[in-house]
Formats: C-alpha cells, sequence, structure tokens
C-alpha cells in the first residue's frame, strides 16, 4: 500500500487518517524509536515543552513546542500543572494538528510534568475535534516513589473523563528479567509499544480483503471499553505457528499470562498472513485467545499479505469491562463544566445536594488541598 | 410622591439582599431601603428547595420595605449569580453599498443599526438564556477598534456582539420564585456585570479591570477593557466551599468552619506573623481541638488560590492578560476575608483593591459597600434600561445604553 491510498481525500474507501502523538519526554524517545522503523505511510508527530526532548526528535517531521510563553524550551520540572499551561496555551497549533484527524495514538508517559499534564488536555481537544483517541500510558518504575506514582494516577484519572481508550503499561512489567542493560531495557519497553502501534496501524489501514476489519469496529469497542483496554501482539513463524502465536500473545508482559483473555468482555483480533495462511490456523488462534464463555464480544480480522508469506502476526486488543458508552458519539462533545456530572458522583452532599462544581474534569468540591495534594502542617 | 423606587434583588448562596434605591439627575444613586436575610435552600446559586428559599425572599423584601417606609414597586429586578454564566464573542458583518447598489460607500446610520441587528441574533442552545448582549466596537474593512463609524468610507463593517448566557433553568426557577412572593420580575442581569457596574468608574473600565464577585456559592467575574466587556464568567465553587474545606480539613463542624474562616481566615500564608493557635471547643459530636493558625491558611489559601487561578486561566486564554491596567477589584461577602486583595494581586500579578462603589449615598460604602455591589449594580442597570428605553432619546444616547448592554430576554 502506497501514501496515495492513504489520502483522507477519497473517504468512499472507508480509509481513515491515523496520527501517532508522542507527549512529553517519554513518549517522544518511544517515537523517536518507532518512526525509523515504520511504514513509511505513518505518520508521526511529538510534542512537548522540553527543547532538549524536541531536538532528539529531529527526524520527526512535525515538532510541536508548546513551552512557548510558558518554560521558555525548559521542560516542565515535573510539574503537572504546569504541563497542562502549556498545552492549554498551545491550544491551537494543537487544534490545527488534529484537525482532520480520526483515530489519534498516543504515547505518553505518566508521572512526570508535561505528558501527565498534557495528556488530559490533548484528549479533550481530541474529543471536541472529533477524534477518537488510543492512550498507551507509560507507568513509572516502582522505586520512582510514591508520589510519582500518585501523580501518574492522578493523571490517569483526569484523562479517563476524555480518552476513548487508555491502555495502560507499567514501566517494571515490560522490562527484560535480571541485569539487562539500561539501552537494552529502554529498546525492549520501546519495541513492545512499537509493535502495538504499529499493529493497531496496520490493522486497520491493510486489512484488505478476507474478513475486512474496519474503522467502526474499533469504534464499537473503544465506546464501549470504559477507557481501559489491554492489548498483545505477536509474529510467529515455522510449522507450528499458530499454536506458537497463541502462546505468545498469551505470554506477552500485558496479558498476563492470558488472564486478560479469560475476563474479557469484548476483543478485536486482527491476524495477518501470507498466502499460505489456513482456515484452519485462524480457528486456532481465535480459539486460544478468546474466553470460553458465550457472552464475549469477538471480532476477527484477516488479511493477507504476500509479504507475510511464511510468517503469521496478530495483534488483540480485549476490554477489561463492558459499558454502555458515557457519551453519545453523535455529539462526542463533553464541554469544561457539568456535563461530567452524571459520570462521578452525581450530587455532593456538602452542598445540599447540589450539583456537583466539575471545571476540565476536575471534581472542584473536593477542597483543594486535596485535590493538589498539599499537606497540612499540624 | 416621587417616581417609583427600583428595586434589585439578589438571592445568593449565603444571604438574599434587596436594595431600593433611584438614581438621581446627576446620576448618583441614592439607596432608600436595605433588606438582608440569611439565605436557606440555595445552593451554588441554585435553588435547592423552594419552600425555604421563598421565606428568605420575603423576609428580605419586608426588611428593605421597612427601612424605605415606602411599598415595593410593581416590579424588581434579579441579580443572577450561578447558573453557569458564560460569555461568547460573536461577530458579524455586512456590506456596505452606495446608492448605486455597488460595494463600497459611506457607512449611514441604517447600516450600523443593520450591522447591530445582524450581530444580535446569536445562536444559542437551547438550555442556555441570555442575560446580556453588549456591543463591541466596529470593525471598517478589517481595521478594528473604531468606536463611531458613522460617515466612514468603507467596504464592508463588522461588529462584536459580547453574549453573557446562564443556564435557562436556573434563571427561570429564580424568576418563578418571585412569583410565588408574588412580584414580577422584570428583568434578570448577571450579577457579575451589575457589580462591575457598581464599582468601577469609567476610567478603570477604559483602563482594563477585572471585577470578581466571591459569593457564598459562585464566583463571578467580568473582564472589561478600552470601556467594553470583553469577557465574562461564572465558577460554582465560592466561600462555602472554603468553609467546607476548613470543615474536612480541621475536623470540626460547620458553625465552627464559619466562624474560624470570618475571624482568624486570611488568604495568604505568612510566614513572618507570630504562630497562633485557637482552641475550639467540642461541639455538636465533634471533639474540641487547637488550631494552628498556619494550618487554616493553608486550607484556605489552596482554595482561593485555585478560584483566583481558574479566571486568570481564561483570561489569560482569551488574551486578556495584559490588559489588567487597573487591576483587579474584588467584591462580594468573600472580599472581606484577610489577605484575599494581596492573593490577588499575586496570582494576577496585578494590583488589587476591594470595590468601592462610586456615587452613591444611604450605604455605608466604605464597609458595606463591596458586598451589596451587585445589588447597587443592578439598580443602576435598571435605572439605565428604564431611562433608555420609553423616550425616544437622542441618537447618541441611544447608542450609549445599547454600549451598556440591555435587551435582556
Amino acid at each position: 500500500m502506497n501514501v496515495d491510498t492513504l489520502n483522507i481525500e477519497q473517504p468512499s474507501r472507508g480509509l481513515r487518517r491515523i496520527l501517532v502523538l508522542g507527549l512529553g519526554g517519554a513518549g517522544c524517545s518511544t517515537i523517536a524509536r518507532i518512526a525509523p522503523r515504520a511504514p513509511a505511510s505513518m505518520e508521526f508527530a511529538v510534542m512537548d515543552c522540553d527543547f532538549q526532548t524536541l531536538e532528539t526528535c529531529a527526524h520527526i517531521e512535525t515538532r510541536l513546542d508548546a513551552g512557548k510563553g510558558v518554560t521558555d524550551g525548559l521542560s516542565a520540572g515535573g510539574d503537572m500543572e504546569t504541563g497542562r499551561r502549556c498545552a492549554e496555551k498551545a491550544g491551537k497549533p494543537i487544534d490545527a494538528l488534529l484537525s482532520g484527524v480520526d483515530l489519534l495514538l498516543v504515547v505518553v508517559g505518566l508521572g512526570g510534568g508535561f505528558g501527565g499534564g498534557a495528556a488530559p488536555v490533548v484528549a479533550r481537544m481530541a474529543r471536541n475535534a472529533g477524534a477518537n483517541t488510543i492512550f498507551f500510558t507509560l507507568f513509572p518504575f516502582k522505586f520512582e516513589g510514591g508520589v510519582v506514582r500518585g501523580k501518574a494516577h492522578n493523571s490517569l484519572r483526569r484523562l479517563r473523563a476524555y480518552a476513548d481508550a487508555i491502555i495502560q503499561m507499567p514501566n517494571s512489567r515490560i522490562q527484560p528479567d535480571g541485569d539487562a542493560l539500561l539501552e537494552d531495557s529502554l529498546e525492549r519497553s520501546g519495541r513492545t509499544l512499537a509493535a502495538g502501534v504499529v499493529g493497531l496501524w496496520r490493522l486497520l489501514t491493510e486489512t484488505g480483503g478476507v474478513c475486512n476489519l474496519d474503522f467502526a469496529t474499533l469504534h464499537t469497542l473503544l465506546r464501549h471499553c470504559d477507557a481501559t483496554c489491554r492489548f498483545s501482539c505477536a509474529v510467529a513463524t515455522g510449522d507450528d505457528r499458530a499454536a506458537e502465536l497463541v502462546e505468545m500473545l498469551r505470554s506477552h508482559p500485558l496479558a498476563e499470562d492470558g488472564a486478560v483473555f479469560e475476563n474479557s468482555p469484548g476483543m478485536i483480533v486482527g491476524i495477518t498472513g501470507g498466502d499460505d495462511l489456513r482456515l484452519s490456523e485462524v480457528q486456532q488462534i481465535v480459539d486460544g485467545v478468546s474466553p470460553e464463555n458465550e457472552t464475549c464480544w469477538v471480532k476477527m480480522g484477516v488479511a493477507t499479505d504476500p509479504a507475510f508469506t511464511g510468517r503469521l502476526a496478530a495483534i488483540v486488543l480485549a476490554a477489561e469491562s463492558w459499558k454502555e458508552p458515557l457519551v453519545e458519539d453523535s455529539t462526542g462533545h463533553i464541554s469544561g463544566q457539568g456535563e461530567l456530572a452524571g459520570v462521578l458522583k452525581p450530587r455532593s452532599k456538602a452542598f445540599g445536594g447540589a450539583e456537583r462544581t466539575i471545571w476540565n474534569g476536575e471534581d472542584l468540591d473536593i477542597p483543594t488541598y486535596l485535590r493538589k495534594k498539599i499537606k497540612l502542617p499540624r | 410622591m416621587s417616581a417609583p423606587l427600583i428595586t434589585a434583588l439578589e438571592i445568593g448562596t449565603t444571604t438574599v439582599k434587596v436594595l431600593m434605591g433611584e438614581l438621581r439627575e446627576d446620576g448618583g444613586l441614592m439607596v432608600a431601603g436595605l433588606g438582608e436575610s440569611e439565605s436557606r435552600g440555595v445552593h451554588k446559586g441554585e435553588i435547592i428547595d423552594f419552600e425555604l428559599a421563598l421565606n428568605a425572599v420575603r423576609r428580605a423584601l419586608e426588611e428593605a420595605e421597612a427601612t424605605a417606609h415606602r411599598a415595593i414597586g410593581e416590579s424588581i429586578y434579579l441579580a443572577a449569580s450561578g447558573g453557569r454564566a458564560e460569555s461568547r464573542l460573536h461577530q458579524a458583518g455586512i456590506p456596505i453599498l452606495n446608492e448605486y447598489e455597488e460595494t463600497g460607500g459611506e457607512i449611514t446610520a441604517d447600516d450600523i443599526d443593520h450591522a447591530l441587528e445582524v450581530a444580535r441574533k446569536v445562536p444559542l442552545a437551547d438550555d442556555r438564556i441570555r442575560l446580556h448582549t453588549l456591543q463591541q466596537t466596529f470593525e471598517v474593512d478589517g481595521r478594528g477598534g473604531i468606536v463611531n463609524p458613522e460617515g466612514m468610507l468603507a467596504q464592508d463593517l463588522k461588529v462584536g456582539m459580547l453574549l453573557i448566557h446562564g443556564r435557562r433553568s436556573t434563571v427561570e426557577n429564580l424568576k418563578k420564585l418571585l412569583q410565588a412572593v408574588p412580584v414580577t420580575c422584570a428583568d434578570a442581569a448577571f450579577a457579575g456585570f451589575c457589580s462591575a457596574l457598581a464599582v468601577l468608574t469609567p476610567e478603570q473600565k477604559r483602563a482594563g479591570a477585572v471585577v470578581i464577585d466571591l459569593g457564598g456559592g459562585t464566583t463571578d467575574f467580568v473582564v472589561y477593557n478600552g470601556g467594553i466587556v470583553k469577557l465574562a464568567g461564572s465558577i460554582a465553587v465560592g466561600g462555602s466551599h472554603v468553609t467546607e474545606d476548613i470543615c474536612s480539613g480541621l475536623n470540626i463542624n460547620r458553625r465552627q468552619a464559619e466562624a474560624l474562616k470570618k475571624e482568624s481566615g486570611n488568604a495568604v500564608i505568612n510566614a513572618m506573623a507570630g504562630e497562633q493557635s485557637f482552641s475550639v471547643p467540642a461541639e455538636g459530636g465533634f471533639s474540641g481541638r487547637v488550631v494552628r493558625s498556619v494550618t487554616l491558611h493553608t486550607i484556605i489559601n489552596a482554595r482561593m488560590k485555585e478560584t483566583f487561578r481558574l479566571i486568570a486561566d481564561q483570561i489569560e486564554d482569551n488574551g486578556l492578560s495584559g490588559v489588567l491596567n487597573a487591576g483587579v477589584v474584588l467584591t462580594g461577602g468573600g472580599s472581606a476575608l484577610d489577605g484575599a486583595v494581596d492573593l490577588a494581586q499575586q496570582v494576577f500579578n496585578a494590583p488589587a483593591q476591594i470595590g468601592k462603589i462610586y456615587d452613591c449615598v444611604g450605604v455605608s460604602t466604605k464597609k458595606e459597600g463591596a458586598r451589596f455591589a451587585a445589588v447597587i449594580g443592578a439598580v443602576r442597570y435598571a435605572a439605565d434600561q428604564q431611562s433608555a428605553a420609553p423616550k425616544e432619546a437622542s441618537r447618541l444616547r441611544q447608542w450609549f445604553s445599547k454600549l451598556w448592554g440591555g435587551h435582556a430576554s
């Protein structure tokens, strides 16, 4: 498939524009690792307020410096509020970046300043612009301490209000065991992420032919998955490749030995094979990952690509829970205040049962010192 | 006797305020009656309990009538806070045609009226109600900042309108409450805008200022620049949030928290001031305890700073942060909190002060002025509406009244 067919000017072909965006230090460095090895027609962009980070991504075409007027080329210094302000200030360029994008894949490390602060803002803007969002969120290592972890969870909570799907990837879980070199560790987490991002992209753009999996299918999963989603992907070769592939999918660091699949209420399985793909193999893979109960919504897609002759690749997106969509996607709009009230606790006790004050996804009825984690001197 | 007094009413979260007054010939405001009662059944500017709120309103109206020795007029003006007011700028333009119907010509008074009429037709969601439509400056052939374009040669004329709108149900429920009193509600005005009318001098409006009305349940704000309202809004956070924060932070009951806030509260944490402690006696199932001043001030500071920050962010987002030359003016009950002025100064990086009612007699403006700003402003607004509407006044005067705002529906 060449670039021309990805042109958004051809909506009749059901093709949609997908943008991969790296946010903050971790996001940018991951994108910098993915980009050189990705298919040529994939679109990448990075955004940070730190000039140094952006310099390391010199090979990415679209670089957005969000720090103008706030940090002036420095990092957010671990302060989420600064990160948020940067993103709010860069509203116009972000809007321009998101215009015409149908699916936004965001890679972001939570727990830091810019990533954690800017991610909810970007998610909100994407929702307002009508783009679906999938966030690949990297979680901090255990040794980074409780404060950083707390921050990560805080921004995850805010992110959930706006993102369509969030895939959580604890940094420690995707590391190789034992005494790996730092470079290897980073390479490994980069590769796991890359496999997910590229796999998802391929699923949507290259599943021509046999059993199509389109954007609408993904949209169904995203609307119901209540913003949390797991993924697993693998490639296998050889005679017993189908069985091997299932084994690899289940042993993927995010699949928790297949436990995630067993409990999933809905999943998408995308399989790519060569001309030699057999129906029995497809059956074996789908049987291997889908749960035994009959209630799971399983949607599969199969694509054949001559380049995959002798190889078999698969990606599984599994929802952790299944809910009626919170947001009617015909409007797809959540404004800053008020409308989220129904999602959270609808009424506040302290204010005589008045509607909660929700502002930019934050519940202002909760004491400020609790939300901002200000320690009270006793 | 003289013309009927204008009555303005504000149904706040902590107090219901009624003010009766009239505008003198020289433009000064004369306050004749004042009524105030503790508000019940209202939270965040919204009615929670209809009956309780009704009684509070009746009490305040009776008190005002007693102090004025006059009955209230047929209709009263409502200063509405809450309802999550927001503002939106809408711009519309018309092409200017000469007598041969070709583009390009002299702008006539009819052209100006036409442009204003087009600009006033701002689309609004069904659940929102228009409170004010305020005219901005004209733009002639892309050149902005023009106050009166009449007689200029141009190809097209544009004019902006700032629409201040609130939630329809909130405003209509307040009006319904007045019907039950029973009095007729002549018009509803945005409380933040009213406060600005009461405390800002024309010079301050020109230089650029933000008026923040720190109410019990809501915080309203209005930004002026070049004599025109540029931005307005309301956040459903107010003094009751500060009290609740103190309750939960210090584990004391609400009455004690309220008292502590009023007596010893401070919005800035002053490390230089001597360490103080207050003992809170056991009451209503809460055990007594000793509270350090620094703890109390930290809680208040966090909340107030955040509230100011939310407003400052909106001002920044609209590119207005550079224009607050006259600084920040605080009104409402929350402005009585120690340190509120200093904190506003810090957050907005602009001079701050407590609002002083200008050109008004009959109320102790120094002590009470900031609390009554919204109702005083509402009387001023009402007087302006009344004088502008019936009389076929001069063109200029009509135009000024448009600039001042009005036509609330």
